[in-house]
């Protein structure tokens, strides 16, 4: 029964060539555009590599501090005094991390401008984060705590400033400061906020300052025991905040911090600019709600357009439903028939689109618009495909084949179709 | 002739209504595109106020505690001294806020009891040669005005109406923007100075004076340079040594103002881009299934066809009947969009933005979609016109 309907549907596919062009153009399409915006989203906020604990990461990235009469705020990055006393001792943390954003500086190759960004770390970010090392170490606890002035660079560094050889060794200038090379490492895309820089170096060699400060240019990166953890650390983080010292309680005595996996911080910083909605509970929620309403509304064309040209199928198929209702099929036979029909088209569609959003990453990939991003094609993205075609191929057959099975036999088979 | 159309479309509402939606659909997507393009557009065309040709800019970050007052103008002097130096400079000139740049000094201040707010950017006496500004009232800032007792201060043309209206500004006080500052007093206008670029919205804008005998001397942020037409890049290593042996303890990054207006274009123009690529292939996808139903229409009312050309009608009049009922159905999906798309405009949903790009960009999507209809509606016309009347005559 099921070989049948796929013959038939085979056949009806072939004997409307240009009907069945604009469905799988459609299907393509849709399926094409849906998947790079889901490879890149699937890029950025997915554990990858050398972010591969990300569903057990958190951080600290901001302090906002508040004066007594609450007029006067400033919003800064954490100080590294305020993160070494109140964060690092948080219970249920395997590993713990102070480093800074990246900052850029230049530097002169033979005559031409180099811009490389520079992470200032601790030793137990090797321990958080998976880097591989293609040459050399990552610097130790020691070295950090020492305040020795070491650096790992990237791959792709190594390749413009020693070309082939080993930058084992080599020195490096970054801030003024004259680095030993320790290690080299596989470039890291700009997406993996966590892990990017093109230089990293120990953050007790450029550190300066006074250590009490509450704000500075630091963040915290928490590795916990596991994902169940995250509520006990949030809790305990903001009862520590009420216990904070102030230097000089007459300016600022209210601060407000969080610890936030990276999804959390985006969100945070996306929804209030883009939604206007301030301190939302749960932004990450907000932001997964407009993502998928708006994937929807831009299914929505491509699907009536499906069912447009199916309806357009079947009406001309009036006189073959005519003929079978007459015969004593019945209404559910026929709207399997058509569902059946509709799935092996919208399957075809859905492989060629899969293909075609392969080829198209590729090719974004080979344009190297973001520097060493590989968009792959994984399972969980696969996932997506599947139920993008799944939706499309319900949304696209039950209406037609409601329509397809009221239709009275008499009026069919002479054609003639009241619609 | 439009109420027989219209009672034709009704009769087979059904079939009508699916192409209705979807030509709603796609009128929301064509009209969201080029509202963002003619609200791009509509910037652009306004004046910038400043030439970024053969201008280079050195951004300056300090690291260190504030030295005060006297070390922080003796660096500026020092440093533009040290510009000056190389050959290829040939206008040199401090501000605090330069075009491309990713830094913003936004003030307010009450006017008739509501608050104004004002970019702010604080210059030096050349900085109108090397960025090329001409006031159009009054003159640019000029060495030993930081003798007078109130702060000189340019505003632009924007702000000078916001404030004075049609009044000459020149030598007026500004308003007071905090208590206890000195008087501001206004000595030039020009035209604007869009620090945002092409892309930015023309807003109010001033400059102050930034040599000052006040004790809050800011640390240098930025240097601007003119140099000659047709200099080669491979100064700036030279330069940031030169700059190095002044003041190593600032990290200076030199990039040409064509670079930074480059980057800053392709971040608000890419996003754009890749939107109307989209748009363009649903586009596409609208019109194809356009043609798919309006061809299977056609093919199914070969004997109404047929017996209208059988008593004399002429192709005209089939050509009149595919394309008025599709001008029908588009005008009642178009309808339903345009009143949902004034809803933008008049409930202020966005602000911030001219009235006239929502209506130039409401008429581009009506002509685009109407352009659709009549490419779409063609060829099932043509198909509709070839039926003989004896096809017809087959059926009964």
């Amino acid at each position: 029964m099921i070989r049948n309907y796929l013959l038939v549907a085979w056949k009806v596919l072939l004997r409307r060539k240009f009907f069945t062009f604009i469905s799988l153009f459609g299907i393509c399409f849709t399926l094409m555009v849906l998947m790079m915006a889901i490879a890149l989203i699937d890029h950025t906020f997915a554990p990858h590599e050398p972010e591969t604990r990300l569903d057990r990461m958190l951080g600290i990235y901001t302090v906002t501090l508040k004066s007594p009469s609450r007029n006067s705020i400033t919003v800064s990055s954490p100080g590294y005094g305020f993160l070494n006393r109140y964060a690092r001792t948080l219970p249920g943390i395997q590993d713990f991390s102070i480093c800074t954003a990246t900052s850029s500086f230049s530097m002169f190759v033979r005559g031409r401008e180099l811009t490389l960004d520079l992470k200032q770390t601790d030793g137990a970010y090797w321990r958080i984060l998976d880097f591989t090392f293609l040459e050399g170490r990552p610097f130790t606890v020691e070295e950090d705590n020492g305040g020795i002035p070491v650096a790992v660079i990237s791959d792709a560094v190594r390749r413009q400033l020693f070309g082939k050889e080993s930058a084992l060794g080599r020195t490096i200038t970054a801030e003024g400061k004259l680095c030993r090379i320790i290690g080299v490492v596989t470039s890291v895309p700009i997406l993996r906020a966590a892990a990017y820089a093109d230089v990293w170096v120990p953050v007790g060699a450029f550190r300066e300052g006074p250590d009490t400060e509450l704000t500075g240019r630091y963040r915290a990166l928490i590795l916990a025991k596991s994902a169940s953890d995250f509520p006990r650390i949030k809790a305990e983080y903001q009862a520590r905040l009420r216990q904070v010292e102030f230097p000089d309680p007459t300016e600022y005595n209210l601060i407000i911090s969080a610890t936030e996996t990276f999804a959390e911080q985006i969100a945070g910083e996306i929804v209030p600019n883009l939604f206007g909605i301030e301190d939302a509970k749960y932004p990450v929620n907000i932001l997964l709600w407009f993502g998928g309403l708006a994937a929807f509304l831009f299914m929505l064309l491509p699907a009536v357009n499906l069912v447009n040209i199916n309806i357009s199928r079947i009406m001309e198929r009036s006189s073959e439903i005519g003929v079978r209702k007459s015969f004593g099929a019945s209404s559910r036979a026929l709207v399997g028939q058509f569902i059946v029909e509709n799935l092996v088209l919208v399957s075809i569609g859905g492989a060629l689109g899969l293909l075609m959003s392969w080829l198209m990453l590729r090719w974004i990939a080979a344009l190297e618009l973001i520097p060493h991003a590989e968009f792959q094609l994984n399972y969980r993205i696969f996932l997506y495909a599947f139920f993008i075609t799944v939706f499309f191929g319900v949304f696209s057959g039950v209406y037609p084949a409601w329509r397809m099975s009221r239709l009275h036999p008499i009026a069919a088979l002479k054609g003639g179709v009241r619609s | 002739m439009i109420v027989h159309l219209l009672t034709l479309v009704w009769n087979r509402w059904r079939s009508g209504m699916l192409v209705v939606v979807e030509i709603f659909f796609c009128f929301i997507v064509v009209y969201a595109v080029l509202a963002a393009g003619a609200y791009f557009a509509e910037q652009y065309a306004h004046p910038l106020g400043f030439s970024y040709e053969n201008v280079w800019n050195i951004s300056m970050e300090y690291r260190g505690e504030y030295p005060g007052a006297v070390e922080a103008s003796e660096r500026t002097q020092r440093l533009l001294q040290a510009v000056r130096s190389i050959d290829e400079a040939e206008e040199v000139a401090s501000a605090t806020v330069v075009p491309y740049g990713s830094s913003t000094y936004m003030r307010s201040f009450e006017l008739k009891g509501h608050p104004v707010s004002v970019l702010s950017n604080w210059a030096d006496a050349k900085f109108d040669d090397v960025m090329g500004i001409q006031p159009v009232r009054g003159r640019w800032f000029e060495e030993g005005d930081e003798s007078q007792n109130w702060i000189p201060m340019i505003i632009n043309e924007h702000l000078a109406q916001a404030i004075f209206g049609k009044e000459d500004p020149i030598g007026k006080l500004f308003p007071t923007m905090s208590e206890g500052e000195r008087e501001r007093r206004i000595i030039g206008v020009i035209r604007d100075f869009r620090s945002g670029g092409e892309l930015s919205v023309p807003d109010n804008y001033y400059f102050e004076y930034a040599v000052s005998k006040d004790t809050n001397a800011m640390m240098p942020r930025d240097i601007v340079f003119r140099v000659r037409a047709g200099t080669q890049a491979g100064f700036s290593e030279r330069l940031v040594e030169r700059l190095h042996a002044e003041y190593p303890d600032t990290i200076y990054r030199i990039k040409a103002l064509v670079d930074m207006r480059k980057s800053a274009m392709q971040t608000k123009l890419v996003p754009l881009l890749i939107a109307g690529i989209v748009a363009g292939f649903l586009l596409l996808m609208a019109g194809l299934g356009l043609v798919g139903v309006l061809w299977q229409n056609v093919s199914r009312r070969t004997r109404e066809i047929g017996l209208r050309r059988a008593v004399g009608a002429g192709v005209r009049d089939i050509y009149k009947q595919i394309l008025g009922e599709l001008f029908v159905l588009m005008s009642f999906a178009l309808l339903v969009g345009t009143l949902l798309v004034l809803q933008v405009p008049l409930l202020n949903l966005i602000s911030n933005v001219p009235v006239s790009v929502y209506f130039t960009s409401l008429a581009g999507a009506l002509g685009v979609m109407y352009l659709l209809a009549l490419v779409c509606g063609l060829y099932p016309a043509i198909l509709a016109t070839r039926i003989q009347p004896t096809e017809a005559l087959h059926y009964e």
